[in-house]
């Protein structure tokens, strides 16, 4: 829960150093209390975010670089899982673009140690709750992905915004007159 | 015989499957790849040697042996045993918790979420066919690595049993739902059938009267383990009849 605020502030850290001593860019934003208003409540949103080890950031993608969930979450219309996307893909555009973002930076260290991203997982079942969960079938039915994990596409790291409980599970099940055959998620 | 079968396959609801299992006695060399091929598929554990020695080994197919005749004429016959997937299943009724019971393609369901290990339900069983986990499972690495993932680790505390590959017939429904097809007569094959060498094991839909499984059921030669029980087994048994 406090991991976010740490990972924002280590991420100010070199820039402000920077700041203070040669661009006005940084100092400015050092000082403007605005912009200390507007990240007081990025801080905030982000609060229940998992650590990232990366301030990976969903909007850019979906805004500025045009992606769709499925360029990185590849099976989440056609497997069980939708996975999360390699590191490769990443450098496939960053070894090009934004190369000098201080998060890029960092995911290219990842790159050049020739390691996968550590990412923290968000979503899932406990091993124990014996629950056999599968994109394919709900993407058939047209359930939107925000159904299931909010407006991700106005996120920066992916924040649990809704929780999954055999309740949520049955009710819509229900409503769309789905299977609530204990054996269709239990076995 | 076909009668009973007939009857079996026509209780499910329209366009259910109805799943049910064909044994050919006279096929069965007893070779026990089936048994392999179930725990390594269903993450069944081995039980250990001191466990074992307490008649606490998990097995959700074994080999019953029985022998005909005098040494040295001697006639062994082998006969796989899992759970008979019963319509009149003795372990459901039994159990406090409404964890095991029949869903609507007549397979006889255990959740183990649900489970708290009263065992009246293997008690119960006439098959002897399953199984309470005293501990939870344990594989030595690298065996650890081998599980199947579409398949849970059941916990300590509960019981488990063979569920005809119900994980199997999923994937088999999911695969035709984004071919865009109906489920064909042979998709769905569970481990033991699978593996069957000499083909002896034949599964699918009675309900569908061009299946495989259903021709063999209305051979003449098909009958139930412990038949006068009246559970109404959904897996039957070839043999030459006499
Ligand atoms: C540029 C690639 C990329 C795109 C496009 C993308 N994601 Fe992600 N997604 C990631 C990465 C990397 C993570 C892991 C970091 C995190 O949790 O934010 C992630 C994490 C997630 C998670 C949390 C996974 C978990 O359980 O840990 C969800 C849910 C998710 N994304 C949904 C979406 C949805 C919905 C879309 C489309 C609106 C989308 N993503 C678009 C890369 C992407
Ligand atoms: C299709 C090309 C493309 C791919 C693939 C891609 N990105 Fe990006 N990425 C972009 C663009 C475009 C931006 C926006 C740059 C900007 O803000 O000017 C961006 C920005 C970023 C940023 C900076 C965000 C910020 O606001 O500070 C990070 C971090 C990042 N990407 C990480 C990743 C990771 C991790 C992956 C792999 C999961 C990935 N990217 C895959 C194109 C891509
Ligand atoms: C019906 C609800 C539902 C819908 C719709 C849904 N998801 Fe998921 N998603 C889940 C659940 C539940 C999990 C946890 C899965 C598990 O542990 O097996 C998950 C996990 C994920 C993960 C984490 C990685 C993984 O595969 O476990 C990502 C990424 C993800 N979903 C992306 C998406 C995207 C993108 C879409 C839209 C195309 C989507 N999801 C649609 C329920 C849903
Ligand atoms: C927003 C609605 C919605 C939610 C939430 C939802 N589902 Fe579904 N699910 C559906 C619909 C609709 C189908 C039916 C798809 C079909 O019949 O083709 C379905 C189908 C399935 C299937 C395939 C069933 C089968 O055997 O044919 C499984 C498994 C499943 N859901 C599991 C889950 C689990 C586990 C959760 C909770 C984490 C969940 N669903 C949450 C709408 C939902
Ligand atoms: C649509 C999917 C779905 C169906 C159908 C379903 N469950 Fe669940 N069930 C779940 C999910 C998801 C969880 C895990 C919730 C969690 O971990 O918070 C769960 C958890 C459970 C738990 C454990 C609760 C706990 O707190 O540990 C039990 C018991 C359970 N289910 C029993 C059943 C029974 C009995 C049926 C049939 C009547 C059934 N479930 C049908 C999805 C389903």
């Amino acid at each position: 829960m406090k991991g976010k605020p740490a990972a924002r502030a280590s991420r100010l850290g070199p820039a402000s150093a920077a700041g203070l001593s040669c661009t006005s860019l940084w100092g400015e934003f050092l000082v403007s209390p605005a912009m200390l208003l507007a990240l007081l409540l990025l801080v905030v949103q982000t609060a229940s975010a998992a650590e990232q080890p990366i301030g990976f950031s969903h909007t850019a993608h979906i805004e500025k670089a045009r992606m769709q969930c499925t360029d990185c979450h590849e099976g989440a219309t056609s497997r069980d899982s939708a996975g999360l996307p390699s590191i490769r893909k990443c450098m496939l555009c960053h070894q090009f673009i934004a190369t000098d973002l201080p998060e890029v930076v960092r995911l290219s260290e990842y790159w050049e140690r020739k390691r996968e991203v550590p990412w923290e997982r968000i979503y899932g079942f406990a091993k124990t709750a014996a629950v056999q969960f599968r994109h394919a079938p709900h993407a058939r039915a047209e359930i939107a992905c925000s159904q299931c994990h909010g407006d991700v596409a106005s996120m920066t790291v992916a924040v649990k915004a809704v929780t999954h409980t055999m309740g949520s599970c049955i009710q819509c099940h229900r409503e769309n007159s789905a299977t609530d055959d204990c054996l269709a998620c239990h076995y | 015989m076909a009668e009973q079968a007939t009857q079996q396959a026509e209780q499910g609801a329209e366009r259910t499957p109805q799943w049910a299992m064909a044994i050919d006695l006279d096929r069965c060399t007893g070779c026990e790849a089936c048994v392999v091929a179930c725990a390594s598929e269903n993450n069944v554990p081995t039980a250990g040697e001191d466990q074992a020695a307490m008649g606490r080994t998990k097995h959700w197919i074994r080999i019953d042996r029985y022998y005909e005749g005098e040494f040295p004429d001697i006639k062994v016959k082998y006969r796989p045993v899992m759970c008979q997937q019963c319509d009149e299943a003795p372990c459901e009724p039994v159990c406090p918790v409404n964890a095991t019971y029949q869903n609507a393609e007549g397979l006889n369901v255990q959740i183990y979420n649900r489970c708290i290990g009263t065992r009246y339900c293997a008690n119960n069983c006439p098959y002897t066919v399953r199984f309470f986990n005293w501990f939870a499972p344990e594989w030595a690495e690298p065996l650890n690595l081998q599980l199947n993932p579409d398949v849970s680790i059941r916990p300590s505390g509960v019981v488990e049993k063979c569920t005809f590959c119900a994980h199997k017939i999923k994937r088999a429904k999911l695969d035709a739902d984004a071919d865009g097809r109906d489920l064909a007569d042979g998709d769905v094959q569970p481990a033991c059938v699978q593996s069957c060498p000499a083909e002896a094991m034949v599964f699918g839909d009675m309900s569908d009267a061009d299946s495989k499984v259903a021709r063999q059921l209305g051979s003449g030669r098909a009958g139930q383990l412990l038949e006068s029980l009246g559970t109404k087994p959904r897996v039957f048994y070839l043999e030459k009849a006499d």
